[in-house]
């Protein structure tokens, strides 16, 4: 009688599969006798007891089979464990694809129903491949930059001809049917629809009315150049109309920087038209004037979200989501009797673009005007990219800090040295800071720069206050509170949103310049 | 693809932003097990499992199988509440933490079991393994410990070794047994002299984890450090609180259900275990 075996490397089946092959086997013609176990020592041992072989160059890990019978019989018992252990599950629909596409055209073709083309290459390829999208009827998230502005018109103006939608070029965020995509954060479902040229000012707006109890239906970014004159808003009309024609969304948020006026019109013409209410939050924007009954201006990305919630709610009016309430004031005003009169300056460092625009403003209408990488109208320009001097908010995410290196919501790494560096400066009275959370983010950002601003301000005489808000919700990866809670741990006053922590700034520098000067600025 | 969690054992963190790179170990049907660098443990369970101290209830659809979609080697990631591979996740920040409830019972039942409680629980748990051993293979790996099971002779070190490793099953069943003796001694440790003797098991165990798969010695591992599954706990819950016979029984039964003849040959260690300190040992 032979006795051949055959060992399985690192192989794992469970035991009840085990078992049924063992039965199997044993139960052939011609085979005497069947074992299937792992090789474990004492497995070994009683292999060896059992006259079944001495030599097994097998661990525990491994599986081995060894059969007594005849000749043929166990060749074939052998193979038959051979085919059962090592054969694939039948494929079935949901099973992942073994052929990893090449290109869109192979992608559509294994994935027919996919109706979204998420892109991301060099700017330079980016056009092609959304135009092969849409011709295969797909929308498509363009998370592209560096697109040229006379190709995002002709993608968009083919998207508009084919009646798909573009979002992009550079968006990096957008919630479709509850899935996140891009730095996107985890937010309920619900009724309130967004269209946002701004991909934090999404972020802000959706999670706060997260954060408010209530849900999104879709979250559509347009990218940053689509309400330029040359573009005509077109993704923004177009993902304004989809929300309108959706029965899920009750209310609709539109988010941007200012258009240019001609559309601005066809944007809120549009809106008027909605049938539902609409909120328009086009940062530091004059006021409309005859803009339609549906429409509510906000003033701020939390206002945004505070005015959507009400129309959720059918309330006449939302509440402010920024009150300096007098306790608030008078924290902060007690907090700053610590601080010489030297120190008078803000030093806002951002993750978020929009954050550091709609901070400008603030600190703006409170008096201050500041330098930027990115200057709001009626601020400067930096002269110095790398130290901040006066008042100075930086956009960390800007392409001049970006080149090379990764976006500071992936990588906060840069972005922390200039918080550091800017509570080194004697001159400053607070620094601002925003935290991003979600999907694409960094998965602990406020751990190592906690660390990082205890040991900064055990090491300066009177630090500067620090002030930051953390945009994100309780379902995000890094969970909003536990990254709260750990900047408070690190002396970090947080605020409830990016205006009111812009506002909680203007107040401490405006508190120092009365100390400096006696006069009271922006009352 | 992005699934549920409907429990995770206490021995995991939920919020673990901290945590190592994971991969994929080995992948079931309906159950996958990640490891890390450093040789810690994880598993993921279908909701339809018992908890364990470092598994994760996954509420997974009928149609999932891991084996298409998660190869031996595959990164996964701990993103704070969430344990994300390269086209799945499983959220886990709704899910509540399964914690054992025998310590609880062990510090609230000061008082021994009494002689007949104990009888009355070794008698069931017999009955109900003889009754499992009509109707499916027994272990003969086990065959020779029957006696020691029918003398109530405490295992020693050498049978410890022995009983690592063997017999069949991904989980061998001198393992299983192991872990079901490990876990009876724990009901009388605390009010008499075992103490002594399960520490002397533990180390014994302890000292030839290597001598079986890297699954097996996973639990091994823990049930030396004191952590056990859900349905062993309800057992030893059932046990200690000298519930109805029906209860006890149930929990036994659901003890064996497990795996293809591991909840067998666990039960079988724990009862040999429970009959070591019985005042009046018990026929089998």
């Amino acid at each position: 009688m032979d006795i051949p075996h055959r060992i399985f490397r690192n192989l794992y089946q469970d035991s009840v599969s085990l078992m049924q092959l063992s039965s199997q086997i044993a139960k052939l013609d011609g085979i005497a006798q069947a074992s299937v176990v792992m090789g474990t020592p004492a497995n070994l041992t009683q292999l060896a007891d059992a006259g079944l072989g001495t030599s097994f160059d097998a661990g525990p890990n491994d599986l081995i089979i060894v059969v007594r019978g005849e000749a043929s019989a166990c060749e074939a018992a052998l193979a038959l464990a051979h085919e059962r252990l090592t054969s694939r599950p039948d494929s079935s629909d949901n099973t992942v694809q073994a052929v990893v596409p090449a290109s869109i055209a192979m992608a559509h073709e294994q994935a027919p129903d996919a109706n979204l083309a998420l892109i991301s290459v060099p700017g330079d390829y980016a056009a092609a491949e959304a135009i092969k999208a849409l011709m295969l009827d797909m929308n498509v998230m363009l998370f592209s930059d560096n697109v040229p502005l006379d190709q995002e018109r002709e993608i968009k103006q083919l998207a508009r001809r084919r009646n798909r939608l573009v979002m992009g070029p550079d968006c990096g965020t957008a919630i479709i049917n509850g899935m996140p995509l891009g730095f996107a954060n985890v937010v309920t479902r619900g009724a309130i629809g967004v269209v946002a040229a701004s991909g934090t000012g999404l972020q802000e707006v959706t999670c706060r009315i997260d954060q408010l109890g209530h849900g999104i239906s879709q979250a559509l970014g347009t990218g940053g150049h689509d309400l330029h004159e040359e573009i005509g808003g077109i993704s923004m009309l177009h993902g304004l109309q989809a929300l309108i024609d959706d029965a899920d969304t009750r209310v609709i948020v539109l988010i941007s920087k200012p258009p240019a006026l001609p559309v601005a019109e066809a944007i809120l013409a549009l809106a008027g038209r909605a049938g539902k209410p609409v909120v328009v939050h086009f940062l530091g924007a004059d006021p409309y004037e005859g803009a339609a009954a549906n429409l509510t201006f906000a003033g701020t990305l939390a206002d945004a979200a505070q005015a959507a919630v009400a129309a959720i709610d059918d309330l006449s009016a939302p509440t402010p989501a920024v009150q300096l309430t007098p306790e608030t004031a008078a924290m902060l005003d007690t907090l700053c009797e610590a601080l010489p009169t030297a120190r008078t300056d803000i030093r806002g460092v951002f993750a978020g673009g929009t954050f550091c625009f709609e901070a400008q403003l603030i600190c703006q209408r409170a008096g201050f005007t500041a330098s930027s990488n990115t200057p709001v109208t009626g601020n400067l320009a930096l002269t110095d990219l790398w130290h901040g001097s006066g008042h100075t908010l930086v956009d960390m995410g800007d392409d001049a800090y970006t080149r090379g290196r990764p976006h500071p919501m992936i990588d906060p790494t840069l972005r922390d040295a200039r918080i550091v560096d800017d509570l080194a400066d004697p001159t400053t009275a607070v620094v601002l800071f925003d935290l991003v959370l979600g999907y694409g983010a960094a998965e602990a950002p406020a751990e190592a720069l906690a660390q990082l601003l205890r040991q900064a301000r055990a090491s300066t005489v009177a630090p500067p206050l620090l002030v930051a808000h953390v945009c994100g919700t309780e379902s995000d990866p890094q969970v909003r509170s536990h990254q709260m809670r750990i900047l408070r741990d690190a002396g970090v006053l947080v605020a409830g949103c990016n205006a009111e922590a812009a506002v909680w700034a203007s107040h401490i520098a405006q508190h120092q310049a009365r100390a400096l000067t006696g006069y009271n600025l922006g009352q | 693809m992005m699934l549920d969690a409907v429990s995770t054992g206490y021995l995991i963190d939920p919020h673990c932003v901290v945590a190592r790179p994971l991969r994929v170990h080995s992948s079931f049907q309906h159950v996958l097990n990640l490891t890390d660098d450093a040789g810690g443990w994880l598993t993921l369970l279908p909701a339809s499992a018992h908890n364990q101290p470092r598994a994760i209830r996954v509420d997974v659809p009928d149609a999932l199988d891991w084996r298409r979609m998660a190869a031996h080697g595959m990164p996964v990631t701990w993103f704070g509440p969430m344990l994300l591979g390269p086209n799945w996740g499983v959220r886990l920040h709704q899910a509540p933490i399964w914690q054992p409830r025998f310590p609880q019972w062990l510090a609230s039942q000061r008082a021994a079991l009494s002689d007949l409680a104990h009888g009355i629980a070794l008698d069931l748990l017999a009955s109900v393994i003889r009754d499992a051993m009509h109707m499916a293979p027994a272990p003969t790996a086990l065959q020779r410990w029957d006696a020691a099971i029918h003398a109530a002779a405490p295992l020693d070190a050498d049978a410890a070794h022995a009983l690592i490793g063997r017999g069949q099953g991904l989980t061998p069943d001198g393992d299983d047994y192991l872990i079901g003796y490990l876990a009876a001694l724990e009901i009388d440790e605390a009010t008499s002299g075992a103490a002594d003797h399960a520490n002397a098991i533990r180390q014994a165990i302890a000292a030839h984890l290597h001598r079986t798969t890297r699954i097996s010695g996973n639990y091994l591992q823990q049930a030396v450090t004191g952590h056990f599954s859900e349905s062993i706990d309800d057992l030893r819950c059932a046990v200690l609180r000298q519930a109805e016979p029906v209860a006890i029984r149930r929990a036994a039964a659901s003890v064996i259900a497990h795996g293809a003849t591991s909840g067998l040959s666990t039960a079988r260690g724990f009862l040999h275990g429970l009959r070591l300190f019985a005042a009046s040992p018990q026929p089998a």
